[in-house]
């Protein structure tokens, strides 16, 4: 999960990590208030957008820059903001309707490094990067470090001729932060000194553990739906799976390797899927009727392929759920049911008795034909 | 450190025996012949589970009944802390198929298996079966008939789908494990395919795979440096899915599963490129094999 600019800085600032004194507005009078209550002699304006995603245009065009020199400049630029649409990095299209305010310090020198779990080495690693060359990395220790491993942290910035000892206390409550947040990674980008001679963290990019936020529901209710996400938020709420593809099949599955493996049988068919919705290996009824009606709601579906091999799955489960979902909404397309495994025959029983226009396969390779030539047919 | 498989005999620990999944698999678990020795849960008011004793912690249970194996069901909010027990009484062998443990809990799980040399698989994992014989986790073992293949994968529904479709082609598993699929795991492939390498009743090995992760680069160094003398055959699923990407197209292959597959062939592997003929090219491997010892 990520959040916004300012609800990290703020969860930052919390934790003993400096960061530049702002304040988050929703209104031009706002904007220039918060400006004002901040003090500094000038300020630059930051849009928010969920997820803290980086913006790559404003349209219309801002022209100038986004830092203000006086609460007049304040007020004419976010007038100008608020007017405006942005696009983010991940080519989402939002309206503003948060700016923060933060005052402007003037850099000396700038620097990033961050902390990350990493799944691939399966490991915490620490990696310091000066102008994106090839980072230097070090392990990061899950128990409380030794003085012996900040010494090699510092020896790292020290072997780029930087003076470190004062970055300690920032390096020192990034891993607090990294550690009691469940943080996935956590990147300061830049990290920079100022005139003053502070160091002083000026962007970052935090990625909290999804599958940690029980221990944090003060996090929790923080998390915002990014644009074009909506379906991906209602899977999770319904504890499935969703993946979404350009094409006219939704798979509805029970596990992601059989889902994996489904979506390859398909492809090697000549079919093309529409999503991936995969209700896990203990599904319960309501997560099934969920998946179904939320593959008969998308807009390119134009049939539906389920394909269940039960194992601690019951298949008479899933007929529950797909018999619900097909009572409340007509499904109106090709609905081919592939049920093997523990309880397949009771399953297929209950699909057959209650006597909706849908198919009930055993052999997936079968199962994936008919499928396919059912949705060609129709067009 | 290799491990073992279970056999009739060898005892099995039930942590979380009272919770409702944990009671289900338990049940399971003894209708197939599963020898479970022992359950630990911690309402004080249980003492016996179906005729097997059940003890407030599992220093007691290892006291008292001596487990190789112990299955923990537990939620993501307290699994840490049974491992953590679990392996403080060094039961050798951990078996963990709980879903959605956060990261940081893992990577702890990890260490503390380590610290106490002991074998953690999980968390996510249905665990092992040696079929008609016992079973520790939450694999389906009636589904599973005798024969000479060894199973080791990263998925489980897809796994019972394999084995389903070896049946068709009479041909049976000797022992499987799935390892879990989350993307930080305890045990990886090297222990399970040591432990097939010297099993006698497996002649041929499956992997499934998955297309994140080590684990098939980590094992394609082991058997450069020892060869295996057992056919190893693999299988990744999701060739055509790419992350971020919305179009699937038979051309549009995904490069981590290529890679992987190229790395397993060079040290002898035989890769299967289609989840429908898996029975089929592990008849074909057999087949050869039986053929050669006609020769000799």
């Amino acid at each position: 999960m990520e959040l916004c600019e300012y609800q990290n800085k703020r969860l930052l600032r919390e934790n003993k990590i400096p960061v530049l004194s702002g304040e988050v507005a929703y209104t031009v009078e706002e904007a220039v208030e918060k400006a004002e209550k901040i003090g500094a002699k000038s300020w630059r304006l930051h849009v928010q957008v969920p997820k803290g995603e980086k913006i790559l245009k404003y349209i219309p065009a801002i022209k100038g820059s986004l830092d203000a020199h006086s609460l007049k400049d304040v007020e004419k630029i976010a007038l100008d903001l608020f007017r405006t649409k942005v696009i983010t990095a991940s080519k989402r299209e939002y309206l503003v309707q948060r700016i923060y305010v933060e005052e402007l310090c003037q850099i000396e020198k700038r620097l990033s490094f961050s902390m990350r779990v990493d799944t691939q080495r399966q490991k915490m690693i620490f990696s310091f990067n000066k102008q994106k060359n090839k980072p230097l990395e070090c392990e990061i220790p899950l128990k409380k470090p030794t003085v012996l491993f900040w010494c090699r942290i510092l020896k790292m910035f020290e072997f780029q001729g930087m003076q470190s000892a004062s970055l300690l206390p920032i390096l020192k409550n990034m891993y607090a932060f990294f550690m009691k947040y469940n943080v996935v990674s956590i990147e300061f980008d830049p990290v920079v000194l100022t005139k003053e001679g502070k160091w002083i963290v000026l962007d970052s990019q935090i990625t909290f553990d999804d599958e940690a936020m029980f221990l944090h529901p003060e996090l929790a209710k923080f998390r915002e739906i990014a644009k074009g996400e909506e379906s991906q938020e209602r899977a999770r709420l319904y504890n499935f799976r969703y993946q979404p593809f350009d094409g006219n099949i939704a798979c509805l599955v029970n596990g992601s390797g059989l889902g994996a493996a489904t979506l390859d049988m398909i492809v090697e068919q000549g079919g093309r899927p529409a999503c991936l919705l995969d209700v896990g290996t203990e599904p319960t009824k309501e997560s099934v009727f969920q998946a179904l009606k939320l593959a008969l709601s998308e807009p390119n579906v134009e049939g539906i392929f389920v394909n269940i091999f039960g194992g601690i799955t019951r298949c008479d489960v899933i007929a529950d759920g797909l018999i619900s979902a097909s009572q409340e909404i007509s499904v109106g397309m090709p609905l081919i049911v592939r049920m093997d495994g523990t309880n397949a025959q009771v399953g297929t029983r209950l699909l057959f008795d209650s006597r909706l226009p849908l198919i009930v396969m055993k052999d997936f390779d079968e199962a994936v034909k008919t499928v396919i030539k059912q949705v060609e047919d129709l067009l | 450190m290799t491990i073992k498989f279970p056999n009739k005999k060898t005892p099995i620990l039930y942590q979380g025996i009272t919770a409702s999944s944990g009671s289900m698999h338990v049940e399971k678990a003894i209708f197939c012949g599963t020898n479970v020795v022992a359950g630990v849960s911690k309402d004080k008011s249980v003492t016996m589970f179906q005729n097997i004793p059940v003890f407030q912690t599992v220093k007691e249970a290892v006291k008292k009944t001596k487990p190789q194996i112990s299955v923990i069901f537990s939620s993501p909010q307290r699994v840490l802390r049974d491992v953590e027990e679990a392996a403080k009484a060094r039961i050798p062998l951990i078996i963990c198929p709980t879903n959605h443990v956060p990261y940081k809990d893992v990577l702890e799980m990890k260490q503390l298996a380590l610290k106490y040399k002991v074998e953690l698989i999980g968390p996510s994992a249905p665990g092992l079966v040696t079929s008609e014989q016992s079973v520790a986790g939450t694999v389906p073992a009636h589904l599973f008939h005798k024969g000479n293949i060894g199973i080791v994968s990263r998925s489980s529904s897809l796994t019972y789908e394999t084995v389903q479709q070896l049946a068709k082609f009479n041909l049976g598993v000797s022992s499987c494990a799935a390892i879990g699929s989350a993307s930080i795991l305890g045990t990886g492939f090297i222990p399970i395919i040591q432990a097939f390498l010297k099993d006698n009743k497996t002649k041929a090995i499956l992997i499934i795979g998955k297309a994140s992760g080590n684990f098939e680069y980590e094992l394609a160094s082991y058997l450069k440096k020892k060869k295996s003398h057992k056919k190893i055959a693999l299988y990744i699923p999701g060739r055509f899915v790419k992350k971020d990407e919305k179009t699937l197209t038979v051309q549009n292959k995904n490069n981590e599963i290529l890679l992987k597959e190229k790395a397993l062939e060079k040290v002898g592997v035989y890769i299967i490129h289609s989840a429908g003929s898996i029975g089929q090219e592990m008849q074909k491997l057999m087949g050869y094999d039986e053929e050669r010892n006609d020769i000799k």
